[in-house]
């Protein structure tokens, strides 16, 4: 069984880089970037299953790199992570979830098992559309 | 226009606020997992390597700076905080002016600036309303990095000019197209602050650069 791809974009690096190492020990394929323009990077290279991301980016604003995504592959499942305590109808509309840190990771890994099968679903459904 | 003038205060200190409270679980966030990543190498590796005991060492370092961060965050939010429980006091301009530079790094930061002090030894001390002086201050920096663009820097400065004080924000880099039609409304709400500490403004437009100037010591009767 192939392993769940995510990715990680927050600024903090000491936050995405350890919670990326702690989703590889448990079997994930997981990969942390700090940029807008680092995720896009990898988003079009290793097209992730999820993301988790933070809203407040340098040079991007979250919402607008949730839109960049999405137009790019509506697939791709995305976990807002974020110190923000407040999301709006917006955001709730576009994301699979919306989780405000400091969480537990007990809390964040059903929901990127989740959001993953949602994903695998979608990927299904849109290459029986094409056939 | 006067609502904006009327919740333009309240929405500063709920802005400056909810920048720290951000970083603050920022913080608290890594050590969770930081903490968390250790409890894991035990229980997934068994951790009894040379290297999984350096990764132990190179964990509990980080864990002790975010706590040093968060520590020295906490510092400034509550002497911020504290500035406007006080109408009057004698208070320390570069500390002042260093609260204010501190807690919005953060929003610099996310608009690719630079906010930086510059503070001179000796200065005297002031007697007035630290909390409004702040509030202005925040106002033309705010104008500032309103009107610059990514790469663009901001310098805050304060120097003694005979009975009065004279604190510098002076901008460096391109400004954007359009920039001067900001809808802040700050103009008017620096004005409206300005005469409730004998503060004047001066600006500098060859040199970026605008002047805040206050007396060292407001009178009672003002």
């Amino acid at each position: 069984m192939p392993q769940t791809k995510v990715l990680l974009v927050d600024d903090e690096k000491e936050f995405a880089s350890t919670l990326s190492e702690r989703l590889c020990l448990r079997n994930f394929d997981a990969k942390a970037v700090f940029c807008a323009e680092d995720a896009l990077s990898v988003i079009r290279h290793e097209s992730p299953d999820v993301i988790l991301l933070d809203l407040k980016l340098p040079g991007m604003s979250g919402m607008e790199l949730i839109r960049t995504i999405k137009l790019y592959d509506h697939t791709i499942e995305i976990i807002v992570l974020t110190g923000h305590g407040k999301s709006t109808d917006e955001i709730m509309s576009i994301v699979f979830d919306y989780v405000v840190k400091p969480v537990h990771i007990k809390e964040i890994l059903p929901r990127i098992e989740r959001a993953a099968q949602q994903r695998k679903e979608a990927l299904l459904e849109s290459a029986n559309v094409q056939e | 226009m006067n609502e904006k003038k009327e919740t333009a205060r309240p929405a500063f200190i709920a802005k400056i606020i909810a920048s720290f409270t951000h970083e603050l679980k920022n913080h608290l966030a890594i050590i969770r997992e930081s903490a968390g990543l250790m409890s894991d190498m035990i229980e997934y590796k068994g951790g009894g390597s040379e290297e999984d005991k350096k990764k132990y060492l190179d964990i509990l370092k980080s864990i002790h700076k975010q706590t040093e961060r968060s520590s020295g965050f906490i510092t400034y939010l509550n002497r911020f905080s504290h500035r406007m429980d006080r109408i009057r006091d004698s208070y320390d301009i570069n500390e002042a002016l260093e609260d204010i530079t501190v807690l919005m790094s953060r929003l610099a930061n996310h608009r690719q600036l630079i906010l930086e002090n510059n503070f001179r030894d000796n200065l005297p001390s002031v007697y007035g309303n630290a909390a409004v002086v702040q509030f202005i201050c925040y106002c033309i920096i705010e104008q500032k990095m309103f009107s610059l663009a990514s790469g663009g820097s901001i310098l805050v400065c304060a120097e003694e000019a005979g009975d009065k004080m004279n604190i510098k924000i002076i901008s460096n880099g391109t400004i954007k197209e359009g920039s001067e039609e900001s809808d802040f409304c700050l103009s008017e709400t620096i004005d409206l602050f300005l005469k409730s500490i004998s503060g004047e403004i001066t600006k500098n437009d060859s040199k970026n650069e605008t002047t805040l100037t206050i007396p060292l010591a407001i009178s009672e009767a003002d």
